[in-house]
């Protein structure tokens, strides 16, 4: 019996954690705020009317918000550091308790779930797979029952899916162990999908793993997390910090190195400044799924515009509502062997903080309405939306400082401004000094993590994994160029992503890329706004003052440089031949771990040479699987039904839309019957070109 | 008689089965030429569909596992808690 079901309020006492938090959080917030209040002065002496005018007075404001965001990436860094140099935090729940007691625990029964996409389907089920194995490595695989929680939407994607599946079970012998469910509508999209889950097995598991697509995730890792679990019932929620692996595009590669280097610091700080407290990333954690039932179910938002509808990014609201039940979240950077993938490309993954940022920014409506949620979840809601809010605040900041500077040398020097009650005049100041101390401080703050980082990694011995010191001292540069190219970017993108949000432009959810390049045709329809609007700019920048333009350009250049970035950092090939240089490298690319190789080159689990839809029908066994898996209702109109199934029987599935097919697909008195007429079709039709290819030898 | 139609017959007797699960080996080959010696006594006319619709009969294939895409459903609700 899971030790699952204890009230938080049987615990004897408040746990001491809670104290260490508020001092911490205590700390960074005054820490930011002087750091800002001296930013602030520093800026209101830069700008020639100290802030005297309405213009100046926006540019103070956003600058504020600006200096205040980098200072909390900053002193969050400096925690993580100095928690790392201690040896880890000692208040994390990890820390709790000793190995013995962590082995002597018994685990109780748990599901590991895959809400699934329209995904590439050998790699993921390559990732579950490989997790599969390194549990049942561990002894007990037992424990773990395991479910692909499919919300395709082709009939070509899940049949694929549904086929793999059945081969992993036959290969992993886990026939009654590995699930497959496909839902045919796609409800509240991700959280749906695991709400359907949970409402129709959720009573039978003491704990739910949310793996996503491209998670892996070691067995001891589970186990470990399972116990930890059990040993603690007031906690909801155990996040692991997944590592970046298998990162072949340039792109995918800088995103996985930072990841190894700078993630480390970043998630210690995070962790000691959360404790239990945490927030939700959504996969690679375990949750108490009586707790998720009873108290963290998604009511539709009730607002406006944005903020009305289901709640699209899921994790953080989850998070906050087993907080406000009462329970913990953790997030625990030293619970290794959790793992997931890179967007390969800058696209793809503007791509999805198209759906981060509208998901982030419907967060304000919970941030401001939801009741007596615990202040840390509100402020991971504020972080969320900063994330993405900062990057129209920067434009909007660089907006105002060009307008000063072109009102400053078209326009005549005011020196009564309407706000002066004085009757002396305001002279305009230039302190060129400040300017460079102000630009040096935020540089400071922006880039001083990141050699802490460095620093952590050579203190503790981890400079082999990064190729040595000189490699890894060469990877930094070009990952600190990489990041300063793409930094302009994701600003103008994102602000377009925030304004499309405010405005509430409707988002098609799709899954994610995970393979292809990127064309230059693409890279320049997607980038040419953001290369012509820094062309005018550097352009005004230039005509009005050289200096400013000087100024200017660590912004305009990035952007009008965007497309060739896109495109060069997308190519697989310089991604590897960085790693031939051994430029770059992470623990992962130099040392065998079976988890990254089972992933790195997946074992196909469907053939090649026919469709998903075509195996269906042709293969026996892939028939009579998919049929017993079929609905055997009636379709609502027979009449059309039927002239599908025989438009299918003569000229194939390549004239029926999506639709059509995914009503064939899912009849098994359709899948026999085309099974039955594809065998027997005349050599010269569709299906016996088909079955040539079937009779072939080298076919399965 | 079309050499070509008997070939057919035999490819797809012997693809079927293979995928199947069965192994396709001499003695599999010879009973299936034999299958469709048999049937083409009834003639050239639809010797592809007789074939395929004898197969079953004459060659128990290994039943797969009947596939459980999901267990029994322990129905619950999902709650959405209150703030203590």
């Amino acid at each position: 019996m899971s030790l699952a079901m204890t009230d938080p309020a049987d615990a004897p006492t408040v746990p001491r954690w809670k104290a260490v938090a508020a001092t911490r959080r205590g700390l960074l917030i005054l820490l930011v705020l002087v750091q800002t209040l001296g930013g602030l002065y520093g800026m209101q002496s830069v700008l020639p009317y100290h802030g005297g005018n309405l213009l100046e007075k926006g540019i103070l404001f956003l600058f504020a918000v600006l200096f205040a965001w980098i200072s909390v990436g900053f002193w969050t860094a400096v925690l993580g550091f100095w928690l790392r140099r201690r040896g880890g935090d000692p208040y994390s729940l990890v820390r709790h308790y000793d190995a013995a007691t962590l082995a002597a625990t018994p685990l109780a029964r748990t599901a590991v779930v895959m809400p699934v996409y329209n995904e590439p389907v050998d790699r993921t089920l390559a990732g579950l797979r490989a997790t599969i194995e390194d549990l049942r490595a561990t002894g007990e695989l037992d424990h773990f029952d395991f479910y692909i929680l499919s919300d395709s939407r082709d009939a070509e994607q899940w049949l694929a899916e549904r086929s793999a599946w059945y081969r992993l079970c036959d290969e992993q012998d886990l026939h009654g162990r590995l699930f497959y469910r496909h839902r045919p509508v796609n409800l509240n999209f991700k959280s749906g999908n695991v709400a359907d889950f949970l409402r129709r097995w959720g009573r039978d598991y003491a704990y739910m793993v949310v793996l996503d697509a491209d998670s892996v995730m070691g067995g001891n890792t589970l186990t470990r997390m399972v116990r930890h679990m059990e040993l603690a019932p007031r906690v909801g929620i155990l996040q692991t910090s997944p590592s970046l692996i298998n990162a072949h595009s340039a792109f995918a590669r800088f995103q996985q190195f930072a990841n190894r280097v700078y993630g480390p610091l970043f998630t210690a700080g995070l962790a000691g400044i959360q404790l239990g407290e945490a927030a939700y990333w959504g996969h690679n954690a375990i949750i108490r799924t009586d707790l998720f039932m009873r108290h963290c179910g998604l009511r539709r938002l009730a607002g406006f515009g944005l903020f009305k509808g289901p709640i699209m990014s899921h994790d953080f609201v989850e998070a906050a509502y087993m907080g406000r039940a009462g329970y913990e979240v953790w997030m625990e950077p030293e619970l290794d062997e959790s793992y997931e993938e890179s967007p390969p490309t800058l696209v793809d993954e503007l791509t999805r903080d198209r759906r981060w940022a509208k998901g982030n920014l419907q967060h304000a409506w919970l941030f401001f309405f939801a009741p007596k949620l615990r202040f840390a979840h509100r402020m991971a809601f504020l972080n969320g939306i900063l994330s993405y809010l900062s990057s129209p605040i920067w434009l909007a900041f660089l907006i105002l400082t060009s307008i000063e500077a072109t009102r400053l040398t078209l326009w005549p020097i005011d020196y009564f401004p309407e706000q002066r009650t004085s009757m002396f005049p305001v002279w305009p100041e230039w302190h060129p000094h400040w300017a460079v101390g102000l630009v040096l401080s935020t540089l400071f703050l922006l880039f001083v993590p990141k050699f802490l980082a460095v620093l952590d990694v050579l203190l503790t011995g981890r400079r082999r994994q990064h190729g040595g010191a000189g490699r890894l001292f060469l990877s930094v540069c070009l990952e600190l160029l990489v990041s300063m190219l793409l930094a302009p970017i994701r600003m103008l993108t994102h602000s377009r992503y925030v304004l499309e949000a405010l405005f509430n432009v409707r988002l098609h959810w799709g899954g994610q890329n995970r393979t292809d390049e990127t064309g230059w045709r693409q890279a320049f329809m997607s980038q040419a706004p953001g290369t012509l609007l820094a062309i005018a700019w550097s352009g005004l920048a230039l005509w009005l003052d050289p200096m400013f333009f000087f100024w200017s350009l660590p912004v305009a250049l990035p952007l009008i440089l965007a497309a060739p970035t896109s495109v060069l950092l997308s190519r697989v090939a310089i991604g590897e031949g960085l790693r031939r240089r051994r430029l770059l490298l992470t623990p992962e690319e130099q040392r065998l771990s079976p988890q990254v190789d089972a992933i790195a080159a997946p074992r196909p689990l469907n053939a090649a040479r026919l469709t998903a839809f075509e195996a269906a029908v042709l293969d026996p066994r892939l028939n009579r699987v998919h049929r017993a898996l079929a609905r055997r209702r009636r379709p609502v109109d027979r009449e059309a039904h039927e002239q599908w199934l025989q438009r299918c029987m003569s000229d194939g599935p390549e004239g029926l839309n999506r639709r059509q097919l995914n009503a064939l697909a899912r009849d098994a008195d359709a899948l026999g019957r085309l099974h039955r007429a594809a065998w027997t079709a005349p050599r010269d039709s569709y299906w016996g070109e088909r079955v040539g290819v079937v009779k072939s030898r080298d076919y399965g | 008689m079309s050499d070509n139609l008997v070939e057919d017959a035999l490819g797809r007797a012997l693809a079927y089965l293979r995928l199947a699960g069965l192994d396709a080996d001499p003695a599999l080959t010879r009973r299936a030429l034999r299958l469709v010696d048999e049937m083409l006594e009834q003639g050239e006319d639809g010797l592809v569909e007789r074939v395929m619709t004898a197969l079953p009969e004459r060659f128990p294939v290994p039943e797969p596992l009947e596939p459980m895409g999901a267990p029994p459903v322990h129905r619950g609700a999902i709650g959405y808690g209150v703030g203590r």
